[in-house]
């Protein structure tokens, strides 16, 4: 199969995919308890108003009908409106998404620029001190939550040291790395943690098999034993735990934007949320949900790349 | 890091804060503090960035005592941070705080409320008057008013904007004007309001942020527009509203009130996180946040760049409770509730003693409100002696429901659980999220509901009404029925006596207090805190943020 034809072929699988997850977000958001009429009109509305507002948001349909109207102008790619804010949800989606988007894209990055040379310097140095030293630190960052490494962060950096802003997202490309370099090496270091050690035990395995035996015994020098041949075999484990962490790295904004401030698409699903603004939940879920999809084809692909031997189909 | 080490870190630890400390009271200098930095075996870089950040403060502190004294200096933008964001700038509509504290900026009614929040001042009004039978009010309009878009303000856009207020079947607010008939403007500068009965408080409902005045060209012309641009008289006029971000103020340079505002912007951004706003206040990114969480307040007032404002609030903490849940029908175990709370305990734990014990329903300092009621001052013993004329003279058990993610009402709830537990009362405490919060409580689904009240207006009217009515409000959701508090909640918006309104309302407390209708819990101030540089920052208990005679030292 060619990739033309593999990726189109994933594309049309993920129809059905995104089809769940459009019901699944939409049961649960109805089925917790609490009213966006309530929400919208205070607690000392008066009934009959909440009872107006509620069918003028079409709320007193049945459930089923509720949906259908949803699905259906999900297929004429309307994400509706916001009851909240009573603009379209894909106008507030646009500028936020696109702070999401480089936020995530930024701690990809840095992820990849921690764990790599840390992985391999614990596995070609492996229980020397550097080994301990490595392991032991990410231990530590990885059970340290989010919200609060973020804290921590800004008080010692920005506040402290001003080495970076205290607010804002930035003008140009250059403030943007400026900006979100804090937030995205918070999010880095709570996933570094699993792919270094995941990519320190292939590198382990790969040093220890024949093909390294005589790469050694034709004279390469160690650096390009490692570089050369071994990385690219090892990498196929992180890559995948990588590919999988997307969904974390997701998660992992929405926490991280709302400690920094930042006007990213996952605090907008928190105040959502907390809004009952069904049309902003759905919308921003299915979004979310679909962009997991595609970066995990992107691992599928870059798998191929790799390791030709895996086969694409 | 490159330089040798020649004390261990221990002394390193012990040196570096009274360095610091010597940077700040400006009793070291660079050259000096990078030579200690070296010998403590820190990096030059990061010695230079300490230096840097430490010696920007004094400065700052040293220029805003001398200033307190001096003239504003116009200009400037004003940075004020928020932890909730804007939702719909209709003043008809909104019952937000975060846009109904912003929108007055921008909008203007006939009369305002004085700082003290107990008068009305003249505001788009210059004078008024009311006829022999208290039915008819006549307005007479400030000369030379423009709004934003440079339409000339007239009687008509007055009219249009009263009975848009009471009309709008947006608005949850109507019951403010249910006693207004009609309205009519004679001509140009004058508006007459005709009542259907007498009503005390009219003044202060029209006061009120639903009475807004608005262009009746610019509103019909797009109704849709309302929500979302705003249009008015007020010292600044709306620039923009980036949802998730901030909204923008700009000054009014035809306001009425010659040389105001000051400011030549207000920018307002909207920051989630309660640690990141005080990050960013102490960093510099803002110059004023409100709503401080009082664990931080002595932390905050100890900076020397920062000013801490108490300002008097009409913020009252309750718990509710729910008379059809038995056995809270009984007044004697409410009685108990209420004298096994400790309320002064409640205000160290929650509050950081910043607040006082509440003695009525009604917020202290309020218009009327009485101050000659003891309250239920904190007694175990009678605590147990009602609980004991009662059916569950044992104790019973009881779910306690308060809004999820507030440390402060956390607190709360768990000493109430302690306080409760004395007289057999078995508390379970139930954090509840937001929305199923507010739902639960219109729904009555609930025992105990720990919740607050703010005044919009400084006539008790508004609260007693909901406090007591059992029609509309179900006196709160408790279920009282009181028809004496009834009847006098009535008569007393009907009264045009100041003192004889006095005595019906402090009659109505003491009716409320007797019948322990909910746990009385506390009152406690707006806690805002500002930069030094910023002055002329007023707040009355009505809530509203005021930034017409702000100024910024710069």
């Amino acid at each position: 199969m060619n990739w033309g034809r593999y990726i189109l072929h994933r594309l049309v699988q993920m129809a059905p995919v995104l089809f769940g997850v459009t019901v699944v977000t939409f049961m649960l958001i109805h089925l917790i308890p609490g009213d966006p009429a309530v929400t919208m009109l205070g607690i000392h509305a008066r009934p009959e108003a909440l009872a107006a507002l509620r069918h003028q948001l079409g709320l007193d349909h049945p459930l089923w009908q509720q949906y259908l109207i949803y699905l259906s102008s999900l297929a004429h790619f309307d994400l509706g409106q916001s009851l909240k804010f009573n603009v379209s949800v894909l106008s507030l989606l646009q500028d936020r998404l696109a702070v999401s988007l480089f936020l995530i894209a930024y701690a990809a990055v840095l992820t990849a620029m921690v764990s790599l040379p840390l992985g391999i310097l614990a596995a070609v140095r492996k229980d020397g001190p550097i080994d301990q030293v490595v392991r032991a630190l990410l231990m530590v960052t990885m059970v340290m939550p989010a919200f609060w490494l973020g804290i921590l962060f800004l008080i010692v950096f920005s506040l402290r040291l001003g080495l970076f802003p205290i607010s804002g997202y930035g003008e140009n490309l250059r403030d943007h790395l400026h900006h979100l370099f804090l937030p995205a090496l918070t999010i880095a270091l709570g996933i570094a943690p699993v792919l270094v050690r995941s990519l320190r035990g292939s590198i382990l395995e790969a040093l220890a098999s024949d093909y390294v035996r005589t790469a050694r015994a034709k004279g390469l020098q160690e650096r390009m034993v490692v570089l050369g041949h071994v990385l690219r075999n090892a990498l196929i484990a992180p890559v995948t735990l990588f590919g999988l962490s997307v969904g974390y790295l997701m998660g992992g904004t929405v926490i991280v934007e709302n400690v920094f401030s930042l006007p990213g698409a996952g605090q907008l699903l928190v105040d959502a949320i907390g809004a009952r603004d069904y049309p902003v939940v759905q919308s921003t879920t299915l979004v979310f949900a679909a962009l997991v999809i595609l970066v995990n084809l992107l691992t599928d692909l870059i798998y191929s790349f790799l390791d030709p031997r895996v086969q694409l189909g | 890091m490159a330089t040798p080490l020649r004390q261990t870190p221990a002394q390193t630890a012990d040196e570096l804060p009274s360095l610091v400390r010597r940077i700040w009271d400006g009793q070291i200098d660079r050259r000096a503090f990078m030579r200690r930095a070296a010998a403590l075996g820190i990096a030059p870089a990061v010695a230079a960035a300490v230096f840097t950040t430490y010696r920007a403060r004094p400065a700052a502190a040293h220029a805003s005592a001398q200033a307190e004294s001096a003239t504003p200096t116009p200009g400037g933008t004003l940075r004020f941070g928020r932890g909730e964001d804007s939702v719909i700038f209709d003043p008809v509509a909104t019952f937000y705080n975060a846009d109904i504290w912003l929108l007055q900026n921008v909008y203007e009614q006939l009369l305002r409320v004085a700082p003290n929040g107990t008068e009305l001042q003249p505001s788009l009004a210059t004078a008024w008057e009311r006829s022999q039978d208290g039915l008819t009010y006549t307005f007479h309009l400030r000369p030379g008013v423009t709004f934003h878009d440079g339409s000339p303000l007239k009687a008509s856009d007055v009219k249009f904007s009263m009975e848009r207020a009471k009309n709008d079947p947006a608005n949850i607010w109507t019951f403010t004007l249910v006693a207004l008939k009609e309205v009519t403007a004679p001509d140009d500068a004058t508006v007459v309001a005709k009542l259907s009965q007498p009503w005390a408080p009219f003044l202060a409902d029209i006061a009120m942020f639903n009475c807004s005045v608005m262009p009746e060209a610019w509103a019909k012309a797009d109704e849709k527009r309302v929500a979302t641009d705003m249009n008015g008289t007020g010292p600044f006029t709306f620039v923009e509203f980036k949802k998730g971000q901030y909204v923008l103020l700009k000054k009014n340079p035809h306001y009425w009130d010659a040389g105001l505002p000051y400011l030549d912007e207000v920018r307002v951004p909207y920051v989630a996180d309660d640690n990141t706003r005080i990050l960013q206040l102490q960093g510099g990114d803002l110059d004023g946040i409100f709503n401080v969480p009082t664990g931080r307040v002595d932390d905050l007032a100890a900076d020397a760049t920062l000013q801490v404002l108490q300002l008097p609030s009409s913020f009252s903490q309750y718990v509710v409770l729910n008379h059809k849940a038995a056995p809270l029908d009984d007044v004697n175990v409410r009685l108990a509730l209420n004298y096994a709370t400790d309320k002064q305990t409640l205000i160290q734990v929650a509050l950081f003693g910043k607040g006082n014990e509440a003695t009525s329903f009604m917020p202290k300092g309020a218009l009327y409100w009485n101050d000659t009621l003891p309250g239920f001052p904190y007694d175990l013993d009678k605590a147990k002696q009602y609980l004991a004329k009662s059916k569950v003279a044992g104790g019973f058990p009881i779910e306690f429901q308060y809004l999820a993610g507030n440390a402060e009402i956390e607190q709360v709830a768990t000493a109430i659980k302690d306080m409760w537990s004395k007289i057999g009362v078995d508390v379970t405490i139930a954090p509840t999220e937001l929305t199923t919060f507010n739902s639960n409580f219109t729904d009555e689904k609930f025992q105990a509901y720990c919740t607050y009240w703010t005044n919009d207006i400084i006539d008790p009217d508004e609260l007693v009404a909901f406090a007591v009515e059992p029609k509309t409000s179900d006196a709160f959701h408790t279920g009282w029925s009181n028809k004496e508090a009834v009847d006098l909640a009535a008569k007393g918006r009907a009264e045009l006596d100041p003192e004889k309104r006095k005595q019906m309302y402090f009659r109505i407390q003491e009716l409320f207090n007797q019948d322990a209708v909910m746990v009385l819990l506390y009152n406690k101030p707006y806690i805002d805190v500002l930069s030094k540089k910023v002055h002329g920052f007023q707040q009355p208990p009505t809530g509203q943020w005021v930034w017409k005679e702000t100024w910024i030292e710069h």
